[in-house]
């Protein structure tokens, strides 16, 4: 029990908040960074990638545990919440979208190019949300009527 | 009170499907490590030494799976379309994927799939796969052939009938005769005959040769590897080409035990009587009926639900290593029929990195 009092604790909030904004935008460098497929950049890009969208989905749901309803910042940060979850799951439907795009363009002699420009926008985007979700909760939390610590 | 109730249920249902959508993810080591002690134990120190420069690295990479399989477009040409077989009721195509150079090089035939009713060439079989490998120096030959009248195979097919009319209607040419599986072979081999007259055309090296197919299309593949220098297809294909290996994607292997009996049936009808057209166009019989066996490798989704796993890949597995025969099985973990229409994916590219390992140590390092 004291292990999850820890974790409810606005301390750790704080530094799970910056760890997960580090991790997106170093996802983000990374990865636009892995178009010129150099394989180890490529393989750090995609572990930062996995990495930065589970701690990301932590963070989601550590904002929807902590915001204060009664506080009209918190139902705000709560309105970016449900709208970074909408886009990300709006963007990974479109991931999977390019990716058919990928295998399936009409002519043998045509190139992939829109599937993989689709992906590279879609995979920004949601990043970028998540970055916009952890940037505005950390600059925040000194607000102390937004939480409910 | 209520509301964070439902939003609990809510959460729980969000983790769970985060968890169960990473799940194959954690399968894939344990199925590479599979693969790699197969390939060990057929080649040895060739596997271990063999040089994977300009080949993908990984099994599976996060970054492609998201972006995309990098092909280097400007290494290799397309041309759509080549008219090989007309046979005054139906013409039959090929494209061409031709590598920068003059050859000759090696040849991919790549087989499509569509339950032998539907199906055709470019869209239809993973035109990735097809650029991806000509980029790396094979010419690839993707044809169409023959297909099984489908207003006729639908009633037989039972639930799967009317889903196959419909894509029918979007990818298949419209033949306008019905051809049965002997038949459809016959076409496949017609095309190897062309391919030998027109080898230097083509720049093909027809010492070197793989055949490629999914679904039907392995199974079409499957019969080519093993009967095309077996007496009970003599004539049938080119006599000079030598197959160096089978890649043979989730096929059915023994169409006995094919579900739908009345289906294959029709589709078998031929010159033998119908428990002979069984075996002859059976891998599982061939097999052992075949003096020459080029290397096999199938690629086969574990949770297949149109071609079972176990019955068709696992079982003619362990018969053709029980027999002596070079044969490996690449497991695709949670995969199902077709796992790799979405080439990135990660059966795509598991399947992509043993195949160019196989084709590179078959034709020799």
């Amino acid at each position: 029990m004291g292990t999850l009092e820890i974790l409810k604790s606005k301390n750790f909030f704080q530094k799970y908040l910056l760890i997960t904004l580090i991790s997106l935008v170093l996802a983000l460098f990374f990865n636009a960074m892995g178009v010129v497929r150099i394989f180890l950049i490529t393989r750090i890009a995609g572990i930062l990638a996995v990495i930065a969208f589970a701690l990301l989905l932590g963070q989601i749901l550590l904002i929807f545990a902590k915001a204060n309803r009664t506080d009209i910042l918190g139902r705000k940060i709560l309105q970016l919440n449900y709208i970074t979850i909408i886009i990300i799951c709006n963007c990974f439907v479109y991931l999977v979208i390019a990716g058919l795009l990928n295998s399936f363009y009409l002519d043998p002699a045509s190139s992939p190019i829109y599937g993989q420009l689709l992906a590279m926008c879609m995979f920004t985007i949601s990043l970028c949300f998540g970055i916009g979700l952890s940037l505005t909760s950390y600059f925040f939390l000194s607000i102390e009527s937004a939480w409910d610590f | 009170m209520k509301h964070r109730k439902y939003a609990l249920v809510v959460v729980a249902l969000c983790v769970f499907m985060v968890i169960a959508a990473f799940l194959p993810y954690i399968s894939i080591p344990y199925r590479v490590a599979d693969a790699e002690t197969q390939f060990k134990q057929v080649y040895g120190t060739d596997y271990t030494n063999l040089d994977t420069a300009g080949m993908r690295p990984v099994p599976f990479s996060i970054y492609d799976s998201i972006f995309g399989i990098q092909i280097d477009e400007s290494k290799f040409s397309v041309e759509t379309n080549i008219l090989y077989l007309n046979n005054g009721n139906d013409s039959f195509f090929f494209d061409w994927y031709k590598p920068a150079g003059e050859g000759p090089f090696p040849v991919i035939i790549a087989i499509h799939g569509g339950g032998w009713v539907i199906g055709n060439k470019g869209t239809g079989n993973v035109m990735p796969f097809n650029k991806y490998f000509a980029s790396k120096g094979y010419v690839v030959f993707d044809l169409n052939y023959g297909l099984y009248d489908i207003d006729e195979a639908a009633e037989d097919m039972g639930a799967f009938g009317d889903a196959f009319k419909m894509i029918a209607s979007l990818i298949s040419p419209a033949y306008n005769q019905s051809y049965t599986i002997q038949q459809q072979l016959e076409n496949i081999a017609y095309f190897t005959q062309v391919l030998e007259q027109n080898s230097t055309k083509y720049h093909a090296d027809l010492n070197n040769v793989f055949i490629v197919g999914r679904s039907a299309g392995g199974h079409m593949a499957s019969i080519v590897t093993l009967g095309y220098k077996n007496p009970l297809f003599a004539g049938n294909f080119s006599a000079t080409m030598t197959i160096k290996g089978g890649i043979w994607f989730y096929p059915p292997t023994n169409l006995s035990k094919f579900a739908g009996a009345a289906f294959t049936d029709s589709l078998l009808t031929g010159t033998l009587p119908l428990a002979e057209q069984y075996k002859k166009f059976s891998a599982s019989f061939l097999v052992g009926n075949s003096t020459v066996v080029p290397p096999i490798i199938i690629i086969h989704g574990k949770i297949d639900g149109l071609v079972n796993y176990e019955s068709q890949a696992l079982e003619f597995y362990n018969y053709a290593t029980g027999l002596g025969k070079t044969c490996l099985l690449v497991t695709i973990p949670w995969g199902g029929h077709a796992f790799d229409i979405n080439f990135q994916t990660y059966g795509g590219q598991m399947s992509t990195y043993f195949i160019e390992r196989f084709m590179a140590l078959e034709l020799g390092g």
